[in-house]
């Protein structure tokens, strides 16, 4: 613990060097501003970047396993028909590539109850397919739903333009409001929704919605999960079940626990996006260089300065020393420098920095065909990057005041009494 | 710190059974490529309320001799106890402590610190010893500078006095601890005569009040005259011990 003399040398130093104190806070508190402003960015560029990726799929997906072609040489030969001929394949009823979870109400009490990283859980009738309306016809994903379910994946209500989402009734659709403009039709008006396999029925838009995911807006197609079924040829089954997470760099995780309990096959968005992962890694390494060049160029600022402390005062350190102050003393007048100077300008710099990111972050961007508008800078800012940036500074304040500090230790008190 | 031992506590001889301040066969050598003897083989004793003065030519090692006896410099050679401790062996902050504890500085410059007020220099010794010491000199110090005519002034900045005035804060400094001894380096070497007298004045009435032992070096022989004894230097030999 510091004593009273070193406190009182230190601060008086500070106090009474009133110029290069500025000096050094300014350096600090720029630097400081820096850290936040860059770090808050990037964090929510690769925030903003996650969100589109994943904003709109589900992060963990099971689904029923893809039948895989078996060499007929390696396959159990049936009994072979005793008729002389040679038979090269073999008759089956199976017109899809993948099958179907049949027990799906279990499946999704499982994933429910998995724990608590789990955000919601939803099952689907899904599959490609079109809508019609006169000449027009666009390609889309069909989606048969529970509403309440399939929103805690992709908010649709909140995002709701026009009509509803969550009481969608038989032979009712909500689709996003890019696609109804593209086909030029609105709440009310009927469209013609077929399957790839060329199933169809005509079914009645109640909902337009504006997620602000592409994607979806322009090509998703709700229904309820019963219409999907039906559509699809899947009787009570479903051949999806999506799962949100909490936190979707875990879904990696949770994907292969989930793995171990259900008898489909389980993927994670991560393994899909596996390039965008790549690239925010990227991002992130250049952002944590970024920041250890500003608290390096800091940390020079703070030791250049306080070595100018150090030889101003070097003849009144040099009495100190004859008068019987040990060079842990003298050595912490100066780490106390550093630190105290680092703690001010870093607490100046953080309350500048958080109070600037806090104002750029209410400009808002030019809206969108639906009037929705976003922030023009992503920023994510959080207590514990403005309490670690505080911390970090206060730390390079101090590792950087130990060559000064180290070199006022070792001052000669005979050289100083006699250059006078 | 360690405790003192045997070894390093010598039995005073019966000559010098009230010295404070023991040197025994003193030497210094500087070495800087060739060796350079400053010092040869000096002996002297010290003792409670003497008033002496060290003088001798300018290279006579007079001030070499001061760095050593106030632990600021360590002999080549020789034993140099104080208040019967052998201290060549200690260490850098064992001697730091001992000088806190027992000596008092008074340099030709009054070496004062810059940011501090006239009172807050005064304690800074006992600052340097700890919040206890600092509280428990704070009344002496203040009526040693009302002594000297400063006690109007105890809050002002130092860089406010005249020099005269600094280096009257800079004498009752080297006394605010109580120390057992005090070294003073030409301490009026800067001021004018009638300053200078002020100062003696001051540090002999403290003496004689105190019973702090003085070792003052001097080129001035107007000084001697405030001196119980005058110890000439020569050539690094003690060639008068006059008392």
């Amino acid at each position: 613990m510091p004593d009273r003399l070193s406190w009182s040398v230190a601060w008086r130093g500070l106090v009474r060097s009133k110029r290069l104190t500025a000096l050094t806070l300014v350096v600090l508190s720029v630097s400081v501003i820096l850290v936040i402003f860059l770090t808050a960015l990037i964090d929510g560029l690769e925030r903003d970047l996650v969100e589109e990726t994943t904003g709109a799929i589900a992060h963990v997906l099971i689904e029923p396993r893809e039948r895989e072609p078996l060499a007929l040489w390696n396959r159990e030969q049936p009994a072979a028909p005793d008729d002389g001929l040679l038979y090269l394949g073999e008759r089956t009823t199976l017109t899809s590539q993948k099958g179907a979870i049949d027990n799906w109400p279990r499946w999704t009490r499982l994933v429910d109850r998995f724990g608590p990283e789990i955000q919601g859980v939803s099952p689907a009738a899904e599959g490609q397919g079109f809508v019609i309306r006169g000449e027009k016809r666009e390609a889309v994903r069909l989606y048969g739903i529970e509403p309440r379910r399939y929103d805690r994946l992709v908010p649709i209500q909140k995002n709701l333009v026009e009509g509803r989402f969550y009481e969608l009734g038989p032979g009712e659709v909500a689709i996003g409001y890019k696609l109804a403009e593209t086909m030029g039709v609105d709440t009310g008006d009927r469209l013609q929704v077929t399957t790839s396999a060329g199933t169809g029925r005509s079914m009645r838009i109640v909902g337009l919605f504006d997620t602000g995911f592409g994607g979806v807006d322009n090509a998703a197609v709700f229904m309820r999960l019963g219409d999907g079924q039906s559509l699809f040829g899947l009787g009570a089954s479903v051949n999806a079940i999506g799962v949100e997470v909490h936190n979707v760099f875990q879904a990696d995780r949770v994907a292969e626990q989930l793995q171990r309990q259900v008898p489909y096959a389980v993927t994670s968005w991560i393994a899909d996006n596996e390039r965008l992962l790549r690239a925010l890694e990227g991002q992130g390494r250049s952002s944590d260089l970024i920041i250890f060049f500003t608290a390096v160029a800091a940390a020079f600022a703070i030791a250049s300065i306080l070595i100018v402390l150090v030889t101003n005062k070097l003849p009144e350190i040099g009495i100190l020393k004859a008068m019987g102050a040990t060079r842990r003393q003298i050595r912490t007048v100066f780490a106390l420098q550093g630190a105290l100077l680092s703690l001010v300008g870093g607490i100046l710099g953080a309350s500048v920095g958080a109070l600037t990111v806090k104002l750029l972050s209410k400009i808002e961007g030019p809206p969108t065909a639906s009037g929705r508008t976003e922030p023009l800078f992503p920023f994510e800012l959080s207590p514990e990057l403005v309490a670690g940036t505080v911390v970090g500074a206060v730390l390079i304040g101090f590792v950087a005041s130990l060559v000064p500090a180290l070199r006022a230790s070792d001052v000669d008190p005979i050289e100083v009494i006699q250059n006078g | 710190m360690a405790d003192v031992t045997d070894e390093q506590r010598s039995g005073p001889t019966s000559e010098a059974e009230d010295a404070i301040l023991r040197l025994d066969d003193i030497r210094k050598t500087y070495t800087n490529g060739v060796d350079e003897e400053v010092l040869f083989g000096v002996d002297l004793e010290l003792r409670t309320g003497d008033f002496a003065v060290l003088v001798g030519k300018s290279g006579s090692g007079k001030t070499t001799l001061l760095n050593i006896i106030g632990l600021l410099d360590t002999p080549t050679a020789g034993r140099l106890f104080l208040d019967d401790r052998e201290t060549s062996t200690l260490d850098e902050d064992e001697r730091a402590q001992l000088r806190r504890e027992y000596i008092g500085f008074i340099f030709q410059f009054h070496h004062l610190l810059s940011d501090f007020n006239v009172l807050e220099n005064v304690l800074m010794p006992c600052r340097i010893r700890g919040k206890e010491h600092e509280e428990a000199a704070h009344d002496r110090a203040v009526e040693m500078l009302q002594m000297v005519g400063l006690g109007e002034k105890i809050q002002t900045p130092v860089n406010e006095l005249s020099g005269g005035q600094q280096q009257r804060v800079a004498t009752v400094r080297a006394f605010a601890n109580d120390p057992t001894v005090v070294l003073a380096d030409e301490p009026t070497g800067s001021l004018d005569s009638e300053t200078s007298r002020s100062v003696m004045d001051l540090m002999r009435d403290i003496n004689r009040e105190t019973g702090t032992a003085f070792l003052m070096v001097t080129h001035d022989p107007e000084l001697t005259d405030y001196a119980d004894r005058v110890v000439e230097l020569q050539d690094g030999r003690i060639v008068g011990n006059e008392g």
